[in-house]
């Protein structure tokens, strides 16, 4: 038997919702998705669209209208990802669903007759759940998906086939989609209207136009077939949320992290199980850092419980570098048993790797006590070393001849007493920050005959390390 | 101590070496260097600017080239003589010619052979192992011209390097020299240094630190600071190499190509038999005795000089043109030459302006003359190529032209080093008005965002983007500056690619052409000229006697008349929205006032507001005064007012007791940005000289504030005439025959202000009939139709066709015409051809209206034919029959494939539904009260946005009836700001101001009606 | 309780005789000491798994000749640095080529959180390097980090200021280093094989 009722799903601006939803303070900056490489406007939020952005717009455009108006590079794999989070929530509700490439979400509804009696109540709670997710969505009905797809994109929600039937009289080929070069010439032929184009004989448009708008012909009068899997839930919980703008320091992480952490007790929940680790990667520009392992004792599904393991982990750490993104990752999972009260793992474990002995040293001395020595290309010593993450360690290209011991700060010392042995190495750099040096190295010997390395800036000498 | 700089770059390596070639030897010489040689890395590109300021100073300039080698180290060749020199500058033509543009490829094997005069200097690679093995090898071949080079930076390895270099010196008894590698004239050039790594890095200064220098040690340092570094044996080494090299590039003296002057006659002989021979031809009833002497004392001159060949070598040019019948015209500084005159390189009698030779020649700058010839824009093409084959690949060769950092670029890409964002530069340059002297744009910055100014980064870029105006960024190819040698070029100047296939563009550009006197050549494009040709052609099929550029009946009152009126659409220099307000203003009478008419519509004279004064003077509504007789002889033939550069010159030199040299000098000072402080000296000597001459202090202020005013747009007098030839050609064409005029232009386009459908309405407005394009009527180009003086369309109007494959077709095209879709198929039309033909209504007489033909071209579009249920596709029996295109669709279609239609004008349709009720059209404007409020409703076809301080913009709306003229001031452009960006159909509201018959509204509201009416294809031309 | 003969061996006051010549199994995976004499009293180098004690007059002088050669023996290994008296530098680690190790610095801020934590480190780390700076270390300490290192083959290496009276302590080698205008010296004050030597040129 045929199937005949299906629902369309259209979601105009996914990508910008979820981005606002995740940092809601983006609802009262103008801020736009853009097509990079066609450098179009492709959504803007409310801010932007009452300035006078349209979509479609030239971005030099937009940025004339508003000049701090931010853009963010549209990635279609990043919108299809939030899309299949989405299917994920609403697949308590309904099924089969399908993720059409476009990244909207088709819905054949025969079988939930017997759920919810009729279509007007299943729209409702289609568009109930999208609000509460935030996103914004045009539900359309039709005998055929591609019929439910042109009535979602022009706005028209309808409950029956016929009235359906007649509303796509009244349609253009314009608001059809058509290929751009296909309107054209059904323009330059006089046909402007869908009801002119339907009533075309296929053989007439077989002999004229290509194979796929013959299938769109058909599929207008109700025959078409899915090529489409249906929707699955995942079996393991992998989540990544990208950030709109940069983040610094780990307060502004927590928020979305709280939203992440909330969708994996919701997927637990849901298959009644729970887990005793999860993996946090923080995502940086260029450098990768180790994921975060948050284990706890007895396998948990809460959110709040996660969140507070996590905060013992991270709470005053640093970031290393500003952070673009998020991603939570949980793969062993166990059956939902009864809770035991203590969180942190006992000591006494077998051979573990260096990852244990750092994660139980962290937890007793705290973590600023351990850390791997690490330095950046900075010309200026002092600057260059720092205090990375453990077994992080991070080493400059560079090979300049360079004391074992440093001291972080550099002592005053009375150069009487001192030999000099090498040098002088000039270093004058740092012009761009309030930090600049204008500095005369040398490797010299202390009264004690220990190689030092000391360096000589505004009439005064400094030790700053010691050589091995 | 003396000690000579060996190895130096300058800010030719491009992107690498932060100071000017000048600023290197004048910090030298200060330092008392006895020699400073200038190595750009595989380059001489930046010699002879150093040569140029070496001219003046102690300081012994050395020319030589570096070349990277990765695993060798870095070579750095000297030039101690002139066949060193030559080897050198092959070497680099051979090196960058084995890349593509912009790299070169030094390879290890061609440093043992290529060099017999050069010397070496060879700093080791760290990680080269049998550094011995290479280095007795270079030593069987070097010999004695070879030294190993030690450069000292304080540096964490210094002591390594000095112990290796002279373990190596035991083993392969090459000396050791020491050297500055030196990449900034003075240590404060770090900040700059740093940065310029960064911008060729691509990367902010935050992500390459490991690349970046760590001291300032690469200047030129002073002698006291060098005897610390170096011992003092490898510091006198460095004179012994010096003493060596004693090449100079005056040695390069300019050899002519001989083939130019017949065996048995000197060349000056030669020169005066042609200039006697043009004599005949451009004074038929004889040279006044003025004329006479003035060619005398030109060729007096010209052979004291020896610039004869340079005569012969444009002579030669110019009379290729003209046996190819090309159209041309000589302009800049030659047609202040009666020799050039006569000679038929410049078309200006010398008696229509009073002619300034020293502009031309003068002893004092010994520089050869520099003289552009415009040719048609599209047969420059094969004056090109006459060159090439008659001097040959390796004698002639594209100047280059130095790309620089203007302002734009410099605060783009220093902004991105120092870590701004994209936006937030974006931003900050939009606040920026380049055009305002008022403040600079530092203070503009600072008031658009205070917090710039006490934050370090801010504070750099405002500091950095000055420093690197200037720099150069790259060579590219100069549009049309031929150099031609007598030898092989790459004998005296190393060519690289250009962009363009098998062009060669040599390392020097016009400039160090000029200081080295050397013969450059400027082959320019006019499209004026190309459409100036193809009137002349419609013309002269329906006359007899053939009508020339030179035999236009001159000083015709009529053509005049039209120009007093403003009708100057498609008249060559006068044809844009500011020439036409200013034509009524102006009224031109005489040849002369043409040349007033194209120079005063300019920035200079704007900025130095000079317009006012002369009109008010030319009206009489001010007395015409000079300050003294000697002026009154300058400025009689501008009513007082200086407006022409010849001017300022001969007011300096009479006024101020300026020379013929001082006073190019200051020319040339006005002309280029970055001598700002040259400008300043010669304030001093002008109020100077003129308060001793019994000027006011006021005037001479006055006249200083107008060179200023000047600058870079001061217009030559000579080439404001060239160009007033063309402009009183083209409005006599237009007065009598109108349509060989438009027809001319339309097939010359794309040129000149406006386009195809603003041409032809313009045409309509002078009730001239067009037909439209048909497969079966019309050719390729716009046609003449003169029995019904009616004007055919050209099928190049539509776009998307084949030009070859309808050229082909239209000529298998029957008497009768063509009769189906499927004939023009066989004739060699693609589907796509046919399409467009289609879409333009072009298809009328084969196929009916375009939607019937346009759905019948479709019919066997498709080669993949869909197999619709199994049954062979039947040819179409019954023909469907396509709905009739509405007027508004068969507009619309007509703009969407032509950007024009000759059907009616949009706005007449939204007349004509009632939908423009109360609104004035362009021809009511005119008869309304000055100062009345008006509404008025077209199409923007143009933006403008002049230099005036007040940042307003004009506006051209066009209706059925004629273009209006929109002024809107800056805050109504910001108070409607979306409607003035992005609007095409544009309502305005505002006051209609009236003045000596020119007619703006001044915009009070404005609304975007682009909604009322789909037109996709009506562009508006932006000019800013 | 060990029998009194358990504890003069463990003092080093008795050794068993078959001891005096490592096995060269044993002898080969010794950690070089970096002095040749050294290494020939200590048996052919520092043995894995083994409790050390250097007595230094002051840091970064004589002591890091050892720790050098220590460094470069124990390559791609875990190097743990316990309350230095200065900091590990990245770019000296990188300058001398030791940049492929893992190292780790713990700072404790107290004496009673170091013992504990070279005792935690001594007991979960396999292999590698294990450097310890302390004022003073109680006999009762030393005994615990003895016993942690059984299974392990790590070697700990406990870095003290020199004590005035040389108590017993469980270390399997005890050593004073020392230096003046002549160069740098050490004694030997206990070690598993041999009886104690004093002033001794490095």
């Amino acid at each position: 038997m045929k199937r005949q009722h299906w629902l369309y799903l259209y979601l105009p601006q996914l990508a910008l919702d979820h981005g606002m939803r995740v940092q809601p303070e983006w609802y009262t900056q103008p801020l736009a998705y853009i097509d990079e490489s066609r450098q179009k406007i492709l959504q803007r939020n409310a801010v932007a669209k009452a300035a006078g952005v349209q979509v479609g717009m030239a971005v030099a455009t937009a940025r004339a209208l508003i000049p701090d108006i931010t853009m963010v590079n549209y990635q279609q794999q990043a919108e299809q990802r939030i899309r299949t989070q989405l299917m994920a929530w609403l697949y308590r509700w309904i099924d089969p669903m399908y993720g059409t490439n476009d990244s909207d979400i088709l819905v054949d509804i025969d079988s939930l007759f017997s759920l919810y009696h009729d279509v007007p109540s299943l729209v409702a709670l289609l568009k109930k759940q999208c609000k509460k997710a935030g996103i914004n969505v045009l539900v359309g009905y039709g005998y055929s998906p591609l019929v439910a797809k042109l009535l979602a994109f022009n706005g028209i929600e309808l409950t029956t086939k016929d009235e359906c039937r007649a509303a796509l009289q009244d349609l253009t080929i314009a608001q059809t989609d058509l290929p751009e070069a296909v309107k054209k010439r059904l323009n330059g032929s006089g046909i402007k209207t869908l009801a002119q184009f339907m009533q075309l004989p296929g053989a007439e448009i077989g002999r004229r136009f290509t194979l796929e708008v013959l299938r769109y012909h058909r599929a207008l009068h109700g025959e078409e077939a899915l090529t489409q899997a249906v929707f699955q839930p995942a079996q393991q919980f992998d989540e990544k949320v990208e950030l709109l703008a940069e983040v610094q320091q780990w307060q502004g992480l927590l928020f979305p992290l709280k939203r992440l952490l909330m969708q994996l007790s919701e997927f637990l929940y849901l298959r009644q199980q729970s887990s005793r680790q999860v993996l946090v990667n923080v995502i940086y520009r260029e450098q990768t850092h180790p994921a975060i392992v948050v284990k706890a004792a007895r396998p948990i599904w809460r959110y709040q419980d996660w969140l507070t393991l996590l905060n013992l982990q991270v709470m005053e750490k640093t970031l290393p570098a500003p952070a673009l993104g998020i991603r939570l990752r949980c793969h062993q999972l166990e059956a939902l048993s009864s809770e035991s009260p203590e969180l942190v793992a006992n000591s006494q474990q077998q051979g573990d790797g260096l990852h244990d002995v750092v994660g139980r040293l962290q937890a007793r001395l705290g973590d600023s006590a351990v850390w791997s020595p690490a330095a950046t290309d900075d010309p200026r010593p002092e600057i260059a070393e720092y205090r990375a993450q453990p077994l992080a360690q991070r080493f400059a290209q560079l090979r300049r001849k360079r004391p074992l011991w440093l001291l972080p700060q550099a002592q005053a010392i009375d150069i009487e007493q001192w030999q000099f042995i090498q040098g002088p190495e000039r270093l004058i750099t740092g012009w761009w920050d309030a930090q600049s040096v204008a500095r005369e190295y040398w490797q010299a010997k202390d009264p004690q005959h220990r190689r030092a390395w000391i360096y000589f800036e505004q009439g005064q000498w400094f030790l700053q390390g010691w050589f091995a | 101590m003396q000690y000579s700089e060996l190895h130096s770059l300058s800010n030719y390596s491009f992107l690498r070496a932060a100071s000017h070639p000048d600023e290197l030897v004048a910090e030298a010489d200060a330092l008392g260097y006895q020699a400073l040689a200038i190595t750009d890395e595989c380059s001489v590109a930046g010699v002879v600017r150093a040569y140029r300021e070496a001219k003046k100073r102690a300081v012994k300039l050395i020319v030589g080239s570096e070349f990277q080698l990765p695993e060798i180290g870095v070579f750095v060749v000297l030039c101690p003589t002139r066949s060193a020199y030559t080897q050198l500058c092959r070497y680099i033509t051979k090196a960058r010619g084995r890349a593509e543009k912009g790299r070169y490829d030094a390879q290890f094997l061609d440093f043992l052979s290529e060099f017999d005069d050069a010397l070496l200097l060879w700093s080791p690679a760290p990680e080269l192992e049998q550094a011995v093995a290479v280095g007795k090898r270079l030593k069987s071949y070097w010999q004695d011209r070879m030294w190993l080079l030690y450069e000292r930076h304080y540096q964490d390895n210094d002591i390594d390097q000095v112990t290796r270099l002279k373990s190596l010196q035991r083993n392969t008894q090459v000396p050791i020299v020491c050297a500055g590698g030196v990449l900034m004239h003075r240590a404060d050039r770090q900040p700059l240094q740093d940065t310029l790594t960064a911008i060729r890095l691509n990367q902010p200064i935050s992500a390459c630190y490991a690349e970046l220098l760590t001291n300032s040690e690469r200047h030129l340092r002073s002698l006291t600071e060098l005897q610390r570094c170096y011992p003092d044996k490898w510091l006198a080494e460095t004179q012994v190499i010096a003493e060596r090299c004693h090449f100079c590039l005056s040695e390069l003296a300019y050899q002519y190509p001989a083939e130019l002057v017949p065996e048995g006659i000197s060349a000056s002989d030669y020169l005066r038999q042609l200039t006697y021979v043009g004599v005949k031809k451009r004074f038929p009833n004889g040279p006044s005795d003025t004329v006479k002497a003035k060619i005398e004392k030109e060729l007096a001159l010209i052979a004291t000089q020896s610039y004869e060949y340079f005569f012969l070598t444009i002579y030669d040019l110019v009379q290729f043109a003209q046996q190819r019948n090309i159209l041309y015209q000589g302009r800049g500084s030659a047609a202040n030459s009666v020799v050039c005159y006569c000679l038929e390189i410049t078309a200006v009698n010398p008696d229509q302006i009073d002619v300034l030779f020293e502009r031309f020649i003068s002893e004092e700058r010994d520089e050869p003359p520099d003289i552009d010839v415009d040719f048609e824009h599209e047969r420059r093409e094969e004056v090109i190529q006459y060159i090439y084959q008659k001097y040959g690949r390796q004698r002639a060769a594209l100047a280059a032209s130095v790309i620089t950092y203007r302002f734009k670029s410099a605060f783009r890409d220093v902004g991105k080093a120092l870590g701004f964002t994209e936006q937030q530069l974006q931003h900050y340059l939009q606040k920026i008005d380049r055009r305002t002297k008022a403040h600079s744009w530092q203070q503009q910055l600072i008031s658009d965002d205070p917090t710039l100014a006490n934050d370090l980064r801010g504070r750099w870029l405002m500091q950095l983007v000055d420093e690197i105006r200037g720099f150069p960024r790259h060579l590219s190819q100069h549009v049309g500056g031929f150099v031609i040698a007598a030898t092989e070029l790459s004998e005296w100047v190393p060519t690289e690619n250009a962009a363009m296939a098998e062009r060669t563009v040599i390392q020097w550009d016009k400039d160090d052409l000029e200081t080295l006197g050397l013969l450059k050549v400027d082959v320019l494009a006019l499209g004026m000229l190309t459409a100036l040709r193809k009137m002349l052609e419609l013309v002269n099929q329906q006359q007899s006697e053939p009508l020339t550029l030179a035999t236009i009946p001159q000083e015709d009152s009529k053509v005049y008349r039209r120009l007093q009126q403003a009708d100057s659409i498609g008249i060559f220099q006068i044809e844009s929205r500011a020439q036409m307000t200013m034509l009524p203003r102006l009224k031109p009478a005489t040849f002369y006032d043409l040349v007033i008419q194209i120079a005063i519509v300019r920035p200079g004279p704007i900025q130095g507001d000079m317009v006012h004064p002369y009109l008010r003077r030319r009206n009489g509504q001010e007395a015409v005064d000079y300050p003294s007789d000697e002026t009154r002889q300058v400025l009689q033939r501008t009513l007082g007012v200086p407006i022409f550069q010849e001017q300022v010159i001969k007011l300096v030199m009479v006024a101020a007791g300026f020379s013929g040299g001082e006073a190019d000098q200051l020319r040339r000072a006005m002309a280029t940005w970055r001598s700002r402080g040259q400008l300043e000296k010669f304030y001093r000597r002008l109020v100077e000289g003129m308060t001793a001459r019994g000027y006011s202090n006021e005037y001479a202020e006055r006249i200083y504030q107008q060179i200023c005013g000047f600058g870079e747009y001061g217009f030559p007098e000579s080439h404001s005439a060239s160009f007033a030839n063309l402009a009183y050609a083209s409005a006599w064409m237009k007065t009598y025959y109108p349509s060989a005029f438009y027809v001319g232009l339309l097939n010359s386009l794309p040129m000149g202000f406006y386009s195809a459908s603003q041409l032809i309405q313009d045409a309509q407005r002078h009730d001239i009939l067009f037909l439209p394009a048909d497969i079966n009527h019309s050719q390729w180009d716009y046609q003449w139709l003169a029995p019904d003086d009616a004007i055919r369309m050209g099928l190049r109007q539509i776009a998307g066709v084949s030009e070859s494959r309808l050229l082909d077709a239209l000529k298998q095209r029957p008497a009768a015409g063509f009769r189906s879709i499927d004939e023009l198929r066989k004739c060699g039309l693609s589907s796509h051809d046919i399409d467009a033909l289609a879409a333009a209504d072009a298809l009328f007489s084969i196929a009916g209206h375009r939607h019937q033909a346009r759905w019948q071209t479709l019919e066997q579009s498709d080669d993949q034919l869909a197999l619709f249920d199994g049954k062979a596709p039947t040819s179409s029996t019954t023909e469907m029959l396509m709905p009739q295109a509405s007027e508004i669709e068969d507009i619309s279609e007509d703009y969407a494939s032509m950007a024009l239609s000759l059907r009616r004008h949009p706005l007449a349709l939204l007349r004509e539904q009632g939908l423009l009720r109360g609104i004035k059209t362009a021809t009511e404007l005119p008869h309304c009260r000055s100062g009345q409020i008006v509404t008025v409703v077209g199409l923007v076809t143009c933006r403008q946005r002049p230099g005036t301080k007040s940042g307003v913009t004009f506006l051209t709306l066009e209706d059925e009836t004629g273009n209006m003229n929109v002024v809107i001031w800056a805050h109504t452009a910001t108070q409607f700001r979306v409607p003035y960006l992005t609007s095409r159909l544009l309502w305005v509201r505002g006051v209609v101001e009236i003045k000596d018959n020119v007619v703006h509204v001044i915009a009070g509201r404005i609304r975007d009606e682009t909604e009322a009416l789909r037109l996709e294809r009506v562009q508006s031309r932006n000019f800013h | 309780m060990q029998t009194a003969l358990q504890q003069l061996v463990r003092k080093g006051w008795v050794w068993q005789g078959r001891d005096q010549q490592q096995s060269p199994a044993q002898e080969a995976h010794c950690l070089p000491s970096g002095s040749a004499r050294l290494d020939q009293l200590l048996g052919g180098g520092w043995a894995p798994g083994s409790l050390i004690e250097w007595q230094c007059q002051t840091w970064f002088s004589t002591e890091l000749r050892l720790l050098t050669s220590l460094l470069r023996a124990v390559k791609q290994q875990p190097v743990f640095w316990l309350n230095p008296p200065a900091r590990p530098s990245a770019l000296g680690l990188a300058s001398m080529a030791l940049a492929d190790n893992q190292h780790l610095v713990i700072e404790t801020n107290d004496s009673h959180q170091a013992q504990w934590a070279f005792e935690h480190i001594l007991q979960s780390s396999r292999q590698g390097l294990v450097l310890g700076w302390f004022a003073e270390s109680s006999a009762e300490a030393v005994r615990r980090w003895h016993k942690s290192l059984t299974q392990s083959s790590a070697l700990a290496v406990v870095l003290q200021p020199h004590q005035p009276l040389v108590e017993a302590r469980a270390f399997s080698h005890r050593l004073r280093l020392w230096s003046d205008d002549s160069g740098h010296w050490f004694d030997i004050v206990k070690r598993r094989n041999g009886w104690p030597v004093s002033q001794l040129a490095l």
